[in-house]
Parts: structure tokens; sequence; C-alpha cells
């Protein structure tokens, strides 16, 4: 438990004066499967932009790999080790499945590979190693298509293989199984758990309980921008604080939770 | 002698940008309640001062009657610039309001504008040539002196009565239940809708204001100068649009400074740097603006700043 | 070639290039209202350079083309730090700034125009045409080109994904520059004679129009854009009036039916699945 791959210390953020993270500390183990939870409007998705680089925190160190993340824009973060996925789906709607894919690995890309015809070089572009993942996730049925007329579940998944592409140390996933059936939920995971078997760190939020149970062992929960549980996913219930912040949930929530 | 000459520059800078005003409110308007960069407002300009040419000059068409008197042909006029407005309400708004639920994605309001400025710019052309065309109105010459200045009645009365009605337009916006809904929309127009606010039957509201001003706008120029022409609406919508923007998206008042502000600048550059010289400086104040202040002198951060 | 012909091909090849000028940037999602600005600074660059110094033909279309991408690369800076309408807004300013200026100095023959003495045929501008094209398509064949429809589809995500997103506009803004200064330095060569009254706020209306309905999510667009607007017309053999008037019908009947310009890449998509009745990796 000694060389955490993400360190946060004390992370404060406001926007017009209203504390949406208030000294939030807390670490994420190499190769982990870490779940982040915590009622709607607790600081979760502010917290992923903040370690993105949207966001400035206000006070406070993001630290991967023990280096301070401090002054490196959002856009070179991904050379980093750290990708993400989106709250609601974020893929380029022009682009076909295959192009989105390989935007992923746009980071790995010298200039001299990106001026080279992606039909004619399709190795030294990595054009290949795309298609190859697509078929390899299954997915390689949709990959000339445009993503905005695919189903909800399949545009989940490309958007994780999207984040994937760029051979990322951490994984940010911003509620992967929202909005999707109990058999997409189950692919989902399936997927993820051969993801962090690769020896990826996942970071997720999400609210479906039962879908972060059986995938995570650690876990972080936060209400009003604070941190109030950090540790072990199995003595989660056996914390009144956690208790005592879901209760005031609203029935759907709390029975998942139960 | 200078300074007198500078000063009577300065009026006609003011009562130039009289003219300016109205139009430029109509296009603030457009930016600030709908997000829409509205081309057409210059062709609906002009067709409000052609129109009006064309019935005082041979009257109804196919002889149905004579020449109309000047002001009831300015009337119409500006009706026609109203069911013009209307017409592309129709056409771009509404329609794409309709199929992709944001009627400000992808420009495609702004692209099908300039295709109705396009074809309202071109019937004028094919109907009457491309002449510059003499107005004459009952004001003739009616120009007051006073200390050795000119200033001329009509244009004098034009520029109250410009500010009049974009004052009265701002009263009707903050006070009447018409405004409210539009200022409602104006900031965010699902939740105006979910409010109960039915957006089909306001937003064309902003469109008869918006045919309105410049039919106004175009009568009041038809009286001052005494002329019009299928161009006349390239010249003023493209001073308009500066004025907006130096006034601040969105803003009715600073609309009004700004029409004033660019009528100035044209003047006194013409002045003093020669006819052609206006082009530059107003437009080179407009690109200083929008690059180190966007927001013009009263506009508000977020509006026009959408991706297209 | 009759001359009529040959004509009809120097203003379709003009105009072919000028539309991909236009087309690099919109293609990262932005709207340049200048492009009338950026092709006058070519065309009296390329006018000077040959009637004072006397440089050859090809020499003058490069130094236009250079002219044309040094003047976007240091306004797009500026520029770029505008958004949205502001953008189209700043872009429109420029042109009319450009116009102003050339009106107002009599060393450029201000209101009068210039008389160029060195001419072009019409293979030349075909053949450059022909290159411009082919380089519009290789550019976003490249993962260059992804990287540009990326921006233009969600700037945010872009940027998360690694993507220098100012490079990539301002790149595109500086390419479109020059490609627009290239065009004007053929159109002075063509016509021989060139006035700051042509490149008129009309002229950059026309060709951001080109690019639109023709479609910026492909290369195909400006193409297909341009070639439309420029070919229909002389085929109807109608007025000049009357062209611009069909002009503007068509442009909101294709507003109305195919918002996202003609050639998009789903239908391309249907049409390569047709011909090839196959799987295809785009």
């Amino acid at each position: 438990m000694s060389d955490p791959i993400l360190r946060l210390e004390d992370i404060s953020k406001s926007f017009g004066g209203v504390r949406v993270l208030e000294k939030v500390s807390f670490d994420v183990e190499r190769g982990s499967r870490h779940a982040l939870i915590g009622p709607n409007g607790a600081g979760k998705t502010t917290l992923f932009n903040v370690i993105s680089g949207i966001h400035d925190p206000e006070q406070g160190k993001v630290l991967l790999e023990g280096k301070d993340l401090k002054g490196i824009p959002s856009r070179k973060r991904i050379k980093k080790g750290l990708s993400r996925s989106f709250q609601n789906i974020r893929l380029m709607p022009h682009l076909s499945v295959l192009e989105n894919v390989m935007l992923g690995q746009h980071s790995r890309f010298q200039f001299l590979d990106m001026v080279k015809p992606l039909n004619f070089s399709a190795k030294s572009t990595g054009k290949a190693e795309a298609i190859e993942t697509l078929n390899s996730f299954g997915i390689d049925l949709y990959e000339g298509q445009t993503v905005s007329s695919l189903p909800y579940g399949i545009r989940k998944k490309i958007e994780v293989v999207r984040a994937l592409m760029s051979e990322p140390q951490l994984l940010l996933l911003d509620e992967p199984a929202a909005g999707l059936n109990t058999a997409e939920t189950n692919t989902l995971r399936d997927l993820l758990k051969e993801v962090s078997n690769r020896g990826i760190t996942l970071l997720l939020v999400d609210h479906d309980m039962p879908f972060v149970n059986s995938l995570c062992e650690q876990v972080s929960v936060m209400n009003f921008g604070q941190l109030i549980y950090d540790g072990p996913i199995s003595d989660l219930k056996k914390d009144e604080k956690v208790l005592e912040a879901y209760l005031g949930m609203d029935e759907k929530t709390e029975r998942s939770n139960a | 002698m200078l300074f007198e000459q500078v000063l009577q520059q300065i009026i006609n800078g003011l009562m130039l940008g009289s003219i300016y005003i109205s139009v430029a409110v109509a296009f603030t308007l457009a930016i600030g309640i709908l997000n829409f960069l509205n081309f057409t407002i210059p062709a609906l300009y002009m067709l409000a001062g052609m129109v009006g040419w064309s019935l005082s000059q041979y009257g109804v068409p196919f002889g149905l009657s004579g020449p109309v008197n000047w002001a009831f042909a300015l009337f119409i006029g500006i009706i026609c610039a109203i069911l013009a407005s209307l017409l592309v309400e129709r056409f771009t708004y509404r329609y794409f309001k309709m199929k992709h639920g944001d009627a400000t994605e992808h420009a495609i309001p702004l692209v099908s504008s300039l295709g109705f400025l396009l074809i309202f710019e071109y019937i004028i052309l094919i109907a009457h040539g491309s002449d510059t065309r003499g107005f004459s109105t009952a004001f003739s010459n009616l120009d007051w002196r006073i200390g050795g200045f000119i200033i001329s009645i009509p244009q004098l009365l034009s520029l109250v009565f410009s500010i009049l009605i974009v004052a009265g337009l701002s009263v009707l916006l903050k006070r009447s239940k018409v405004g409210r809904a539009l200022r409602a929309i104006a900031e965010n127009p699902d939740a105006a809708t979910i409010m109960g606010i039915d957006v089909d039957r306001i937003v064309p509201i902003v469109f008869i204001l918006i045919g309105f001003l410049c039919g106004i706008s175009a009568a009041i120029f038809a009286i001052n100068y005494h002329e019009v022409s299928p161009y006349m609406g390239d010249h003023v919508g493209t001073k308009a649009i500066a004025a907006m923007v130096i006034g601040g998206l969105g803003s009715v008042w600073g609309a009004i400074a700004g029409g004033l502000i660019v009528g100035l600048s044209e003047t006194l550059s013409i002045y003093f740097f020669g006819a052609s010289s206006a082009q530059i400086t107003v437009w080179g104040l407009l690109l200083l603006l929008l690059v180190f202040r966007p927001t013009g002198l009263f506009g508000h951060n977020a509006i026009g700043k959408g991706k297209f | 070639m009759s001359g009529y012909l040959s004509g009809v091909l120097a203003i379709l090849g003009i105009n072919i290039i000028f539309a991909y000028s236009i087309y690099i940037t919109a293609a990262t999602g932005q709207l340049n209202l200048g492009g009338a600005g950026f092709q006058a600074i070519g065309a009296y660059a390329c006018a000077l350079l040959s009637n004072e110094l006397g440089l050859p033909i090809y020499l003058t279309l490069v130094f236009s083309a250079i002219l044309g991408g040094a003047i976007s690369f240091l306004i797009a800076f500026p520029v770029l730090r505008t958004k949205g309408v502001y953008m189209v807004l700043a872009t429109f300013a420029i042109a009319e700034i450009v116009a102003g200026i050339i009106l107002n100095t009599d060393y450029l023959g201000g209101p009068t125009g210039m008389i160029v003495n060195a001419y072009i045929e019409t293979e030349v501008v075909l053949v450059v045409a022909v290159i411009i094209v082919i380089l519009g398509f290789y550019i976003m064949s490249t993962r260059i080109g992804l990287a540009m429809r990326a921006v233009h589809d969600d700037e945010a995500v872009a940027d998360l994904m690694g993507v220098d997103k100012r490079a990539i506009q301002v790149g595109a803004f500086t390419i479109g520059g020059a490609i627009a200064g290239l065009s004007g330095g053929l159109y002075a060569l063509y016509f021989g004679f060139i006035e700051a009254q042509y490149f008129n706020a009309n002229i950059s209306i026309f060709v951001l129009l080109y690019v639109l309905i023709g479609g910026t999510q492909t290369a195909w667009g400006p193409l297909v854009g341009a070639s439309f607007f420029t070919l229909i017309p002389e085929a109807l053999r109608i007025g000049d009036d009357w062209r611009f008037f069909i002009f503007g019908v068509i442009i909101v009947i294709m507003m109305i039916f195919r918002p996202e310009g003609i050639v998009t890449r789903d239908a391309l998509e249907r049409v390569w699945r047709q011909l090839f009745s196959g799987k295809r990796n785009v």
C-alpha cells in the first residue's frame, strides 16, 4: 500500500463561492479497481475534472505516479498515462467508430506519423492496431458507421475502448454503467475486468451499487464535497457516516445501496 | 473655424448614426434572444425602401392603381419587411427548431439567412435593376440653422424617433409579459418551454420586431437622404453589425450607443482622412473590440460563443 | 478548347481552390467569412511582384501563397481568441479592412484598380486546382485531418485526447490563408486586372456557402459545392441576377433537406457499400 498511482492531497475547489470540493485526499493503488461513489452533487465529476486538468484546484495537489500534475495542461496529461470517459457519452458525432477509436491513439504518435495517409500506411499510423482492437472487443461490425445511430450500450463500450487506446496507466470512468440494462452492464463488467487484468488501474464513478460491488475492491465515498469514507468496499456498510449520508437519499438509490 | 466644422461633422455623424440604431437593434435582438446572426436584416431594410419607392413611383403592379402617396408607400414597405421577416422565421428558425430541437446548431439558420439575403436582394435587382433611385417626399429641404450649424429637421426628428422606438422596445422587454417570455427564451429555450412559455408563438414576435425596425429605419433613410437603391442594405447592414458588436451583442442600449459611435467615427474619419477611410476606421475599431473586449460596451459574456 | 469553355474552366478552377481555402478552416469548426480579404492579398501581391519586379509567374504565385499564409498566421492568434459568431464577424472585419486599405493606397491603384502585365492560360489554373484538391484530400486522409475533424466536433474532448487544438486551428487558418492567397494570384494573372471592389463581402459569402453546401465533413465538399454552383448556372445559361436568386433558393432548400451539405460521411459510406457491396474501412 505504499506506491499509489494517483494521490490526491487536500483538493479544494469552488464555483461562484460554492465549495464543491473540500480538502479531498485519497490514494488510488496501482492496479486496483477503485470506485468513487456518493449522492448527486457530491463533487465526483468535479474531482474527475480536476484530475484530468479541466479545472485547476484552488488548493491541494494531484500526484500521478508521485509527480505533481500542477501546470500540466489537460492536453498533456494523457501522455502521462491518464485517460478518461465521460458521464454523457462524448464520442465525436461525425467520426466513424474506427476514427473515434483512432482518435484515442492520438497522443502516442509523432508529427511525422500524423502526416502519413491512414489508408496507405495503416501500420505506422496505428490504423491496423485500432482495427485489431475493435475486433478483439467484438465491435468491428460497426467500424465504418458514424456513432450517432448506434445503440447506447455499444457507444458506451466504444468510449471505454477509445480511452484505452492511449495505453493509459490510470483510467477514469465517469458513470460507465449509467443507462445500461443488466446484460449490457454485465458485458461492461467483464470488459473492465479484462482491462484491469492488463494492469490498468481503474477509478470509476457510478451509482449502480451492485455493479460497483462486483467490480471494485476499494471505494471512496463523497458527500457535499467531502470525503467521508475511504477503504475496502466490504467495510462500507459498517460505516456510520456513509449510512447517514445515504439515508437522506431517494428510495431508488437507497435500495440499490442496501 | 475648424472647431465649428468638426462640430458640424459630429452633428452629421449622430444623424447618420440614427439610421444605424434601429438596424443594429434588429441584429442585437436576433442574436440576444435567438442566438441567431440574421443576415437577412440588410435585405429587409432594402426591401422596405425599394418597395416604398416602387409604390410611390408606379403604384400597385399591373396598373391597378396610380402612384401611391409616399408616406403610405413607405408604410406598405414596412409591412412588406415584416412579412418577409416572418417568411424567414418560418423557413429558417421554426423549421430547424422542429427538426433538430436546437435551431442554433451547425450555423444552419445563419447559412439559411444568407440564402434569403440573396433571394430578396436579387428579386429587387431583377425587378428594378441596380440603379439608385431618387425618392421625393414632402420634406425636401427643411434645415434648421442655429449659430452657423445646419441641422436637418427630419434628421433630428428621426434621431429622436429612433431612440424613442428603441427605448419603448427596451421598456417592453423589461416590463411586459411578452418581454419576460422573450428574456426567458434568451436565457434558456428549453427551460422556457418547460415553464409554459409557448416558444412557437413568442418567437415570431421577435421577427416582427426585426422587420418593423428595418422598415422604420429604411423609411427614415429614404425621407432624409431622398434616395433608395438595391444596395442600400449592404452599406447599412455592415455598419449596423459593427454597431451591434461595439455596443455588445444582445444589448439594446449598447446598440444605440454603438450606432451613434459608428455614425460619428464614419463622418469624422471621412472628414479627416477622406471618403474611403471610414471602412478601415469602423472595421478596425470593431476588430480591436472583438479581440480585446468581445463583450462590447454593454454586452453579456455568454451570447454568441456557442460553437457552430 | 473554345474561349467560352476555357473561361468557365478557369473560373471553376479558381473557385475550387478558393473553396478549399475556406474548407480547411471550416473542417476545424471555424467559419471564415473573410475569404475575399485573403484572396485580395494574394492577388495584389502577385500583381505587384509581377509588374514591379518582373518575377516569373510561378514565383509570383508562390509568393502570393506565402504572403497569404504569413498574414493569416499573424492574425490567427487574435482572431482565434474569438469564438462562434464573434469569429465570423472578426474574419468579416478583416476582409473589410483589407479592402479599405487597398482602396486608400494609391500605390495599389486605389479604387481604379490595377492592370497585371503577366498572363496565364487556363491550363495553369487547372493544374494548380488539381494540386490543391489532391492536397485537400491528402490532409484529410491523415491523422492531422482526423484531429481537425475531432476539434470540429468537440474541442474539449479532442483536447483531453491530446490534440493540440490551438496548433490545429492556427495551422488550418494559415494553410487556408495561403490557399486563398494562391487563388487570388491566379485570379490576378488570369484576368489581368484587379480592383478592390471585386473582393467584396459577397465573394466571401459565396465561397463560404460553396463549402457549407458542399459539406464540411469530407474533402469532397468544396469540390462538389464549388463545381455545382459554378457549372449549374453556366449549364442553364441564365443571367447573373437570376443565377444568384436561384443560388439563394437552393441554399434555403438545401438547409431544410440536407443541412450538413451535399456530401456527408454517411452518404459516402452508403455509396461505397453499394459500389463494392461489402465492408469497407473508412
